[in-house]
């Protein structure tokens, strides 16, 4: 009996320690997504416009990003996020989060993150979590994940837009830099928000005509799109 | 309180006291290669085998609750449909491909006629979720699984949880798709020795192995390659490349047409014929490859455009020979058939 309230004083004593000192050295880190089209907030209501000027809608939009990891590039330090596979799904506000539980806490200068999913997990489908099928972002006949969904309408003919892109050669790594004075830590420096401007999928180093590439779902147009969207799709924003 | 202690850690160890899923070691006919491996996360157990067995009866994985495999995939003819192109799925349209008869799947890597699942596990998503096969939501499939009380049990079984997951649903069907074996024809039996075959049959074997054998290989049948054996002339880019064959998957233009070697065992039972079920007949497959071959810039190397030119008693000695290749047994294996309701 005292052993064992000797060994119960120790966890809460224990459990209770670490707070004293001023930085704890873990926290919850918050990736904020903010989906724009252009300047616009996105939502499944309003038109939007193209730079060319093609109006459209917005019914649905998902990705993927994977395999997280925080990095201090001159010491080496890095911490990869484990099993991190993530699908990033709008639901008509605007914004989609993801939290990433207890981020041991560095000084990172380097924010890495790929988006769709690596060869090694795109080669079958029984998977859990966010890799799981029944997310509905699955090829079912050609077996893999599709990197992103973008679903809509043309305005005013009311035709489809369909975007269903994912293919291994399509994945891409990406980096942003944490800012020197942007340190993260638990309280005023634990969200990381990104701009996310769908018109850069369209608008980049290649030009996409929505009007007549409305439906992709591989090939040349599908490879651009993915291409445009390494390049620009995500901006990290700001970090508070 | 130690008594309660006790009393914990009995009760934590019970909840732990299943015992593990008994791993099945699959029987290999002693003329047939080694398999390659399985995939490692889905070893084969006699409890997942018996889920996937299960599974593949119910018509629960289907969006109306009126669609198994087994509706296209009937063991009484080698695990097709008869049908050329099915509407038997949720929505009655018709497909454009045939159901493929169903054995010998553990020799396979690629799946589907154009290849394109990598696994059977990742294949069953195929079939589950097009909205022309089961249209299957699969969260609500697997709400309406839990609602019964065998699922849960099963799966407990066969996984180590009562929770039912899709990756669980597709490895269940896929271990008992790999124990679907047939390799006991007369065609077998001869090659074993103690079983003649009738001079016709052996004279079709004779040009068999001169004109058929290199992409219908023995034992299998089947070099689970790809090629345009002269179907068509165009391959519609249409519906997302499904008349493309394997190029849809691979993207390699030497792949516009080609589709994957189906296994000549048990055509008896497996009639209508290719990929897309055009021929009602064994006797209209032999005409096609003696003289109506089309002519595309794919066609296989190992197809004469003008055909092969069978006369009339080398089809008659060809059909004989291909008919040897059927197991009787094979479509009566109770270890196959319909399990017992639960």
């Amino acid at each position: 009996m005292k052993k064992l309230l000797f060994l119960l004083s120790l966890v809460i004593f224990s459990s209770c320690g670490d707070d004293k000192d001023a930085k704890p050295d873990r926290a919850d880190i918050t990736l904020r997504f903010e989906h724009f089209v252009g300047n616009q907030k996105l939502n499944f209501t309003s038109q939007f416009n193209t730079s060319a000027g093609q109006s459209f809608t917005i019914e649905d939009f998902r990705y993927y990003i994977s395999n997280l990891s925080f990095e201090n590039t001159a010491t080496g330090t890095k911490y990869a996020v484990p099993n991190s596979y993530h699908l990033i799904r709008e639901n008509g506000t605007g914004v989609a989060e993801l939290v990433l539980p207890n981020v041991p806490l560095a000084e990172y200068d380097k924010f890495n993150f790929s988006w769709g999913i690596d060869a090694e997990k795109n080669t079958s489908l029984d998977q859990t979590g966010d890799l799981d099928p029944s997310n509905e972002m699955a090829w079912n006949w050609n077996t893999g994940y599709k990197f992103i969904l973008l679903e809509g309408r043309l305005v005013p003919s009311n035709q489809g837009l369909v975007y269903h892109i994912g293919s291994n050669h399509n994945y891409k790594n990406l980096s942003f830099t944490i800012p020197q004075d942007a340190q993260l830590d638990s309280r005023t420096k634990s969200t990381m928000i990104f701009n996310v401007d769908i018109l850069k999928a369209f608008e980049g180093n290649s030009i996409i005509d929505i009007s007549t590439n409305n439906s992709v779902m591989g090939g040349e147009i599908a490879d651009n799109i993915a291409t445009n969207i390494g390049q620009g799709l995500f901006k990290l924003q700001e970090i508070k | 309180m130690w008594k309660w202690v006790f009393l914990l850690v009995f009760i934590i160890s019970c909840e732990g006291n299943n015992e593990p899923a008994k791993l099945v070691h699959l029987e290999i006919p002693a003329h047939f290669p080694e398999p390659p491996a399985f995939p490692e996360r889905n070893p084969l157990t006699e409890q997942g085998i018996e889920l996937g067995r299960m599974l593949f009866y119910d018509p629960i994985l289907s969006a109306n609750g009126s669609v198994s495999c087994a509706t296209c995939h009937n063991p009484q003819i080698a695990f097709t449909d008869g049908m050329p192109r099915t509407r038997m799925g949720v929505s009655q349209n018709r497909l454009d491909r045939h159901s493929p008869p169903l054995f010998n799947l553990a020799w396979h890597t690629e799946f589907f006629w154009d290849g394109g699942a990598n696994d059977l596990e990742s294949q069953a998503f195929g079939p589950l979720q097009h909205p022309d096969e089961m249209a299957a939501d699969i969260v609500a499939v697997i709400e309406k699984m839990n609602e019964g009380k065998v699922y849960p049990k099963m799966f407990e079984k066969a996984f180590g949880s009562d929770t039912i997951t899709s990756a669980g649903i597709v490895r269940a069907l896929a271990q008992f798709q790999r124990t679907i074996i047939s390799a006991d024809s007369r065609y077998d039996r001869y090659m074993a020795g103690g079983e003649e075959l009738s001079s016709l049959e052996l004279r079709g074997l004779e040009l068999f192995n001169q004109h058929c054998e290199s992409c219908h290989q023995p034992p299998l049948f089947t070099d689970l390659g790809y090629h345009n054996n002269g179907l068509n002339i165009n391959f519609s880019s249409d519906k997302e490349g499904i008349f493309q064959g394997r190029f849809r998957i691979s993207q390699d233009s030497a792949d516009i047409g080609t589709f994957k070697t189906p296994s000549l065992r048990n055509l008896a039972f497996t009639a209508p014929y290719m990929h897309d079920g055009r021929m009602r007949s064994l006797d209209r497959v032999l005409d096609f490859y003696a003289g109506d071959i089309k002519w595309s810039p794919t066609l296989s190397e190992r197809i004469p455009a003008e055909g092969f030119g069978f006369d009339d008693e080398e089809k008659a000695a060809l059909i004989a020979f291909l008919l040897s290749l059927t197991d009787e047994d094979f479509v009566k294996n109770p270890k196959y058939s319909k399990p017992p309701a639960h």
